[in-house]
């Protein structure tokens, strides 16, 4: 399988979980993008625009380095 | 949302979004057209001299095709994903929207790497000029470096849609 093409992982998955089961359409149409954009973040596949980053942040009342994090290349 | 409507879950196959859909739609189309456009070219100029090949009626009925066949292609590619959900509500119909921050961001750096194609035919249709050549040859290299220019901007959205970025 080739390398994830960003270092930004995050928790999404997991955080849905704990809200209530939230699925990936219900948290795309709270953020208004397609859940094609809500996968393609979960797998790291796209590093989302910090807007939208904040965004996501905000529908789980979670600060930003609670569901982001930075795969620094000395990590 | 429809309370009869039953809830969406994760496991729900992903469709790819209306945006790719138009793409996969305007490079089928444009391989289709531009390469039989292209084959008849080549056909006429193993058979007759330069100045009796009529060229430019075929070129325009070509784009013109290409249009018109994209946006068919692309209803077409609709109504099967459509069918394919079997009842279910499209995601418009849910409310959902059908193009994003991400297509936009795709459409961009698929236009980047088009103008690149671009501005090596349009450089080389401009020597082609300085060397006073047939407008036959510079007419039918800005068509091709046009049409590779359509598809390697196909081929970039596809790979970022599917690989990421």
């Amino acid at each position: 399988m080739s390398p994830k093409p960003t270092k930004v992982t995050n928790r999404i998955r997991a955080l849905r979980a704990d809200a209530d089961g939230m699925t990936q359409a219900d948290l795309a149409r709270r953020l208004g993008v397609t859940r094609q954009t809500v996968i393609a973040i979960e797998q790291g596949r796209y590093s989302p625009s910090l807007e939208v980053a904040f965004q996501i942040a905000r529908v789980f009342g979670r600060p930003l380095d609670d569901v982001f994090q930075y795969e620094a290349p000395d990590d | 949302m429809n309370a009869a409507e039953p809830r969406l879950d994760d496991n729900e196959p992903v469709r790819m979004t209306f945006t790719e859909r138009t793409v996969w739609a305007s490079v089928v189309t444009v391989i289709g057209t531009s390469g039989a456009y292209l084959a008849l070219m080549v056909s006429r100029l193993l058979s007759r001299p330069i100045a009796e090949i009529s060229w430019v009626g075929p070129m325009l009925w070509t784009m013109g095709l290409s249009i018109v066949g994209s946006i068919l292609v692309t209803i077409v590619f609709t109504i099967v994903a459509d069918v394919a959900r079997r009842g279910r509500c499209s995601p418009a119909d849910r409310g959902e929207v059908t193009s994003d921050v991400r297509d936009r961001e795709i459409g961009r750096l698929g236009w980047r790497a088009s103008m690149r194609v671009i501005s090596v035919g349009f450089g080389g249709a401009l020597v082609l000029a300085m060397l006073d050549a047939d407008t036959f040859w510079i007419g039918n290299l800005l068509f091709v470096f046009g049409t590779v220019a359509a598809v390697v901007e196909a081929i970039t959205k596809i790979g970022l849609y599917r690989r990421g970025f």
